[in-house]
């Protein structure tokens, strides 16, 4: 509380994303997995095809994180591809989630915290299925909020500043990522 | 005035041809892996990434390419040397960039389709994505995989390569490593004396102590080294003790499941003649020291009992295992232009 916190890097994958519609009907992303990078601007709008275009939408479903089939299946492309720097080499699989920043209250090197969340072997496993309500939607576009206040509320840096093996703390941090997801319902 | 004509002529066909060779279709090559017969299928999924001669050639190129490191001094092959069955020998911890020393002895490049886990650890998951591990090692080459693509896609050559390989001159993280994969996984050794034997072929005749030395692996290696792979690709608690300054526990740092404390991965014995020093360490430099590990140690749940004229025969079997086809097969050689 109270704490100053600066974030210099936030990267993660949303993957398996489906939309269901009211009367049932689920229609899924054509493509397997996006990487979001909060500060690239042409990451955070993703476009999927629903037909008819006036149908509404009553929830919204998605991985954060890849799940162990893609990271047990070799080399893929596009933002799948290992050269986007989201994979470990040393012990393969997927980083779901990469947050870098600095608080003075890390008691690191240059009061650096170091968040690499991924993991897909049990009881590591570090994706989280996120489910999102809507009120009946008929809009063209839904709005995600992420709010990052709320993982943060479950940190305590001078315990917790450097994660990046798959493991409990692994977890733990993938656990604090699945409630900060929420629908932003825009202003009427 | 007709002289003029033709040279107009010549440059309209050229520009024409130049066209039909940037658009058109590129062709490559099927290499397909021949199985040796009875050899069981292997792990690797080729419908993802079907072998080429154009692809292996590429990747070739780049096992051989020291531009993979960050200051261009280390290649794959400086710890993985063909005559010596892709292994770095005569160190017992092999060493990268800068001369650095690394914890381990580097494993073998040796009939990689059929494996599952790489590394002494198991860390890697698939063949494709095992370069990565070295590339990125800060001991090794201290490289990223961005970099590297960087590299690639300013090289003239490796742009024809690309484009011969994936009919797109542009490198990709992807295409770089389904090519190292295309490359390693024609590192198949399947000639060597004893396969001739078992195949009852010319070459393949095998002394009254070799006959003996097979009789006694199979009674006394063979469930951890089984034929014809002669390793289970798996991983195994073998009885060394640990070398308290290295530390390495081996797959548990992996799973962090304590009973695998101590357990790597089963490596081939094929072409074990070249491969010293052995072990994950590196501990052992002759063949004869291994053999004295295993009948003495007492970390094992049976107990290998050889006398010492078993263990002589044992070892002349062991060097029916090598196949100097694959050790000097100039296809998996330095790539000369």
């Amino acid at each position: 509380m109270g704490d100053s916190l600066q974030i210099n890097k936030l990267q993660f994958y949303l993957s398996d994303i489906q939309v269901e519609l009211s009367n049932g009907e689920i229609i899924s992303d054509p493509q397997k997995a996006h990487l979001i990078d909060i500060f690239e601007s042409s990451t955070l709008q993703l476009t999927i095809p629903i037909e008819p275009k006036n149908a509404s939408i009553k929830s919204l479903h998605f991985n954060l994180g890849i799940d162990s089939t893609t990271n047990v299946s070799g080399a893929q492309a596009g933002d799948l591809d290992p050269v986007n720097g989201m994979y470990w080499s040393w012990q393969s699989g997927y980083i779901n989630l990469k947050m870098e920043g600095i608080s003075p209250k890390c008691n690191t090197r240059k009061h650096a915290f170091q968040y690499h969340v991924g993991g897909y072997l049990q009881p590591n496993r570090a994706l989280r299925k996120i489910e999102l309500h809507i009120d009946t939607s008929t809009q063209k576009e839904i709005f995600v909020k992420m709010d990052l206040a709320i993982f943060f509320s479950n940190i305590n840096f001078t315990t917790l500043s450097l994660v990046m093996t798959p493991g409990s703390n692994a977890v733990k941090l993938a656990n604090y990522c699945t409630q900060m997801f929420s629908i932003h319902e825009p202003k009427k | 005035m007709n002289q003029k004509n033709k040279h107009i002529t010549f440059f309209v066909l050229l520009a024409i041809s130049l066209l039909i060779y940037a658009f058109g279709e590129v062709s490559t090559s099927p290499m397909p892996l021949s199985i040796p017969e009875g050899w069981q299928k292997p792990a690797y999924d080729f419908s993802k990434n079907p072998l080429t001669k154009e692809g292996f050639e590429l990747g070739r190129h780049l096992f051989y390419d020291p531009l993979l490191s960050r200051d261009q001094t280390i290649s794959c092959s400086s710890c993985h040397l063909q005559a010596t069955g892709f292994t770095h020998v005569d160190h017992e911890l092999s060493h990268g960039i800068d001369d650095k020393l690394g914890t381990r002895n580097s494993m073998t490049l040796i009939n990689l389709a059929w494996s599952k886990h790489f590394m002494w650890d198991g860390g890697v998951n698939h063949l494709d994505v095992q370069p990565l591990a070295p590339l990125n090692s800060p001991v090794e080459m201290d490289e990223s995989l961005e970099n590297v693509v960087k590299k690639l896609k300013s090289s003239l050559k490796y742009r024809t390569l690309f484009f011969n390989a994936f009919g797109d001159s542009l490198a990709t993280g992807q295409k770089v490593l389904l090519a190292f994969s295309q490359f390693l996984l024609q590192l198949q050794s399947s000639n060597s004396r004893y396969d001739k034997h078992i195949r009852n072929e010319e070459g393949g005749d095998f002394t009254a102590q070799e006959i003996n030395g097979l009789r006694l692996f199979r009674i006394h290696c063979a469930s951890c080294h089984p034929e014809p792979l002669f390793t289970t690709n798996g991983f195994a608690k073998n009885g060394l003790s640990i070398d308290t300054t290295l530390n390495d526990f081996g797959r548990m740092q992996i799973t962090q499941n304590p009973q695998d404390s101590l357990k790597f991965k089963v490596p081939t014995l094929r072409n074990i003649q070249f491969t010293f020093p052995y072990m994950h360490d590196g501990r052992f430099k002759k063949l004869r020291e291994v053999l004295n590990h295993y009948s003495s140690t007492t970390q094992l749940s049976q107990p290998i009992l050889l006398s010492a004229e078993e263990k002589v025969d044992l070892i002349a079997f062991l060097l029916t295992l090598s196949d100097r086809e694959f050790l000097f097969d100039k296809r998996f050689g330095f790539p000369r232009e």
